[in-house]
């Protein structure tokens, strides 16, 4: 039996969250800004209405518009995690073939509806809305890339009212000539360039061509994104999120920071959170990099930006040994006499901990060390984030990020609960 | 008995043998190593399955000698109060009373009442609804004239909800706890 696939997306998904807890906020322009508050990073239809980018940083946004109205909340990622959680649980029990793919979408595997798709669909639509009270718009094809072009639609579209089958590549004709070659799946502007230099201008042009002759001039995963234009299912679901490839702790400063003991604290501040994040998926890392810069949006100061990656001997998941090689590389970035804005963390090279090769000369992570990492840890996750760190990610951290317009985390702190 | 080239061990057949005496572990090191191989774990060389992890409940007589407890066959899990209080998890919100309109239902101030969106309010219920915008907790009646929020405390009001009024049910209030 054939399995073809929704791609179940929740709408504005931020800002449904926080109108989930405060419906005065309905009907009204949302936007919430990044970390400390520097960038838009999603906006309710209202606000996109208003002609607000995504990305534009917030104080371009109030010299440019009157913002009277406008609400505006910093991110608050422990509800919108939370209500993610909740939206996929009632998704999964829909389906067993369930591939969570972001934090606000999942691809759902369907057989056996025998033309009962829609109807399913909009009870499943209708089940999460009554259960978490997160709209959802849902694309069914037979190719996750169809899928993706039907979701689309389905939440642009008032006459689908949030749902939007599609039985074959035939029916996705139409919506393909309604679009363009940027609004595909995997398709950047640069490789739509590309294609329109070899006179492959719009989606239905591309489902047209010869899947084989694509691979040809532009790999496999061309001649994939071809043939699912096409209706042949060649991108499976994947029921665990595979690995990731490197691990990222970065954030900018609630104020400029210029003082160099102060930058040691971030960079083993963010040493630690990325390192814990490794561990949690039992991995460990054989390189380090390092990036610091100053204030880009801030033309008149001094600017600087400096980046460097370590290569460490040995694999090791193991903070202290990250933190000393993080510190050895600030100590070679660091200017005195600049304002910096923004310090990062990546970890690289990421290897299962169990298959760590021992060096010549260093040792793998001691099981001593691994053990107090694990003590570590389930501290920081039964007492909260910060009760054990090293000293050396100090105890005040006054460059801390900003969240001044952080809503209640309504569903994970008890002090924080909605009030009637 | 196995059959076909030998994954670990045997000789070249030129060389002498002599017979030796060994303990059986070091003895049957060859079978181990040839796990090792299958898995790429050292942990193969222990004579336990490294990835196997078990939950031991914490009662339960330990003591070599003397009689055991009688409690052994009798094992329970620890009572799990998410499951006296939640039906489903994802559909389960907790939210801290606030006014006195409920205090007949046994609503106080402070308490915290779980509020479930899957059921749907029947006659009676007690619902967190949302009506014209502002969130309130009272019983859900159905009358001939539309639905009726009804008040649990003399000193307010029903409220009768008019047609044009913007009104929805957000939840159904299942449970309530309070810190004594």
């Amino acid at each position: 039996m054939a399995v073809r696939v929704a791609l179940v997306d929740c709408n504005n998904f931020y800002a449904s969250c926080e109108r989930v807890f405060q419906p005065h906020l309905r009907g009204k322009p949302i936007i919430v800004l990044s970390n400390n508050d520097g960038c838009v990073i999603a906006r309710s239809n209202e606000a996109k209405a208003l002609g607000i980018a995504m990305g534009e940083p917030w104080h371009l946004v109030r010299e440019r518009l009157p913002t009277k109205g406008i609400i505006v909340r910093s991110s608050n990622y422990a509800l919108y995690g939370d209500m993610s959680a909740r939206v996929m649980q009632v998704l999964a029990r829909f389906t067993p073939l369930f591939e969570a793919y972001s934090i606000d979408e999942a691809f759902l595997g369907l057989a056996g509806l025998g033309g009962r798709e829609e109807p399913h669909l909009r009870e499943l639509r209708a089940t999460v809305a009554r259960e978490t009270g997160i709209p959802v718009s849902v694309g069914f094809a037979p190719t996750k890339t169809l899928a993706k072009l039907a979701n689309r639609f389905a939440k642009k579209e008032a006459a689908c009212d949030g749902v939007l089958v599609l039985d074959g590549a035939y029916s996705a004709l139409p919506y393909l000539d309604r679009c363009e070659l940027t609004d595909l799946w995997g398709i950047s502007h640069r490789l739509a360039a590309r294609l329109s230099a070899m006179g492959i201008v719009s989606p239905r042009a591309l489902a047209g061509t010869d899947a084989r002759h694509m691979r040809e001039r532009f790999g496999v995963v061309m001649e994939r994104l071809v043939l699912e234009l096409q209706g042949v299912p060649c991108i499976g679901l994947e029921d665990a999120p595979a690995d990731r490839k490197s691990i990222l702790c970065s954030r900018s400063f609630g104020r400029m920071v210029t003082d160099r003991r102060e930058m040691e604290e971030a960079v083993a501040t963010y040493v630690a959170r990325a390192a814990e994040k490794m561990r949690r998926q039992n991995l460990a890392t054989a390189q380090l990099h390092l990036f610091l810069h100053t204030n880009r949006f801030r033309p008149a100061d001094p600017q600087y930006a400096a980046s460097r990656t370590i290569a460490l001997n040995v694999a090791t998941a193991d903070t202290m040994r990250l933190t000393t090689a993080a510190l050895d590389l600030l100590g070679g970035l660091w200017r005195d006499g600049y304002a910096y804005k923004k310090a990062g963390v990546m970890l690289l090279e990421l290897v299962p901990a169990r298959q760590v090769q021992q060096g010549l000369f260093d040792k793998a992570d001691s099981n001593r060390r691994k053990a107090l990492m694990t003590a570590i840890d389930a501290i920081n996750r039964d007492h909260g984030r910060g009760t054990v760190t090293l000293a050396a990610a100090g105890r005040t951290q006054a460059w801390a990020l900003k969240s001044a317009m952080r809503s209640p985390r309504f569903t994970t702190r008890w002090d924080e609960l909605l009030a009637v | 008995m196995l059959h076909g080239r030998k994954g670990i061990g045997g000789r070249p057949r030129s060389e002498p043998t002599k017979v030796v005496r060994l303990p059986l572990p070091i003895a049957q090191l060859g079978a181990r190593l040839a796990r090792l191989r299958n898995m790429g774990d050292v942990a193969a060389l222990l004579a336990v399955a490294p990835w196997k992890q078990a939950a031991v409940p914490l009662v339960g007589s330990n003591a070599a000698c003397g009689f055991p407890s009688p409690a052994d066959d009798h094992l329970d899990r620890p009572l799990d109060f998410n499951e006296l209080l939640i039906e489903n998890p994802a559909s389960t919100f907790a939210v801290r009373i606030a006014g006195e309109s409920m205090i007949s239902a046994g609503l106080f101030p402070g308490d915290i009442a779980i509020v479930d969106r899957s059921r749907r309010p029947t006659n009676g219920s007690i619902v967190l609804a949302l009506l014209d915008g502002e969130f309130t907790i009272k019983r859900y009646r159905m009358r001939s004239g539309g639905v009726l929020l009804q008040a649990e405390n003399p000193a307010f009001a029903d409220i009768l909800v008019s047609e044009e009024a913007n009104f929805e049910v957000w939840g159904v209030v299942t449970r309530s706890i309070r810190m004594l």
